[in-house]
């Protein structure tokens, strides 16, 4: 004998309401949260190296890896504090393990949080962590085919950043190539063109992410 | 791969709705996906498998419809449709 249970119930990927449940908090401490998705070795903590100085004292970073703290310490050395959650297996921070990270991790004073994520492009396109924007980081040495092969990464995010563009000379890689295709997902999705190295850029994207916290409060 | 959580709040589901039939075992349970969720079919179907052992719903068989795009809010969910419970 069977019994069929008619539901008709949607669900959600779990996470989802704890990630709605940190973006409340957030919300009410004044702080806009970004978080970056980039392919490991796309420049994620060197960019935030290079934005950390501007913000000193009123930002704050969370490094997502499988293993090591290598990233926080860079983050710590460029002077802001940081926290570094280890996923052991996980290609992608979900929101269980912010949520953990900030039982030790105090978000008091701060008015921006970076949320570095696991060096991916594919999974953690999938994943709310309770942030305002997320935005993608390709290199110009990683090929601009990427927001091509990666739509979704390019449709979640609300800018691309390029970095590495003193490399441009000795690479080929096409901008606007890149531009168009990150658009083909996200219609008018702003394209900084950076460089920690010599600072090009880094300051636009600095303002424009001002802007849009400045927008949401 | 996101089809991990999805599955992880489907067996939640499916094992909340089975728990009111203390014998029986869930045989098959059917879910319609919306085209945004971007599910890879065999990976959710790996993903409940792998959840499910040693739970009423171990082994049970997962029917999935893919649903095309239509500009509704179906585009953007999972949905359980139903539950087939077996003695």
């Amino acid at each position: 004998m069977s019994k069929t249970i008619k539901l008709e119930q949607k669900v959600q990927a779990k996470g989802h309401e704890l990630a709605a449940e940190l973006r409340e908090l957030f919300r009410s401490k004044g702080i806009f949260v970004v978080n970056l998705i980039g392919s490991p070795g796309s420049g994620k903590t060197t960019l935030l190296q290079a934005i950390a100085p501007k913000v000193r004292g009123r930002a704050a970073v969370i490094e997502g890896d499988l293993a090591t703290d290598v990233d926080k310490r860079r983050i710590e050395e460029a002077g802001l504090r940081a926290h570094q959650i280890n996923t052991v297996g996980a290609c992608h921070l979900d929101a269980m393990m912010v949520r953990d990270a900030l039982e030790t991790f105090s978000i008091e004073g701060i008015d921006l949080l970076f949320i570095e994520n696991v060096g991916n492009l594919v999974c953690p396109a999938s994943f709310e962590l309770g942030e305002d924007i997320k935005v993608a980081v390709v290199s110009v040495t990683e090929g601009d085919d990427k927001p091509a092969k990666y739509p979704k990464a390019m449709r979640v995010a609300s800018a691309l950043i390029v970095t590495k563009a003193d490399l441009l000379p000795h690479v080929r890689c096409d901008i606007d190539r890149m531009t168009r295709d990150a658009r083909e997902q996200v219609p008018d999705m702003p394209v900084f063109v950076t460089s920690a190295e010599d600072g090009q850029g880094v300051d636009d994207l600095l303002a424009w992410i001002l802007e849009r916290a400045r927008a949401r409060a | 791969m996101h089809e991990m959580s999805f599955a992880e709040e489907v067996l939640d589901v499916v094992l909340r709705e089975a728990s009111a039939y203390p014998d029986a075992r869930i045989g098959r349970v059917r879910v319609r996906v919306g085209a945004l969720l971007a599910i890879e079919p065999a990976s959710l179907r790996f993903s409940l498998e792998a959840i499910s052992l040693d739970t009423p719903a171990e082994g049970a068989e997962l029917e999935i419809i893919e649903e095309p795009l239509d500009g509704g809010a179906g585009d953007g969910a999972l949905t359980i449709e139903e539950i087939e419970l077996s003695e």
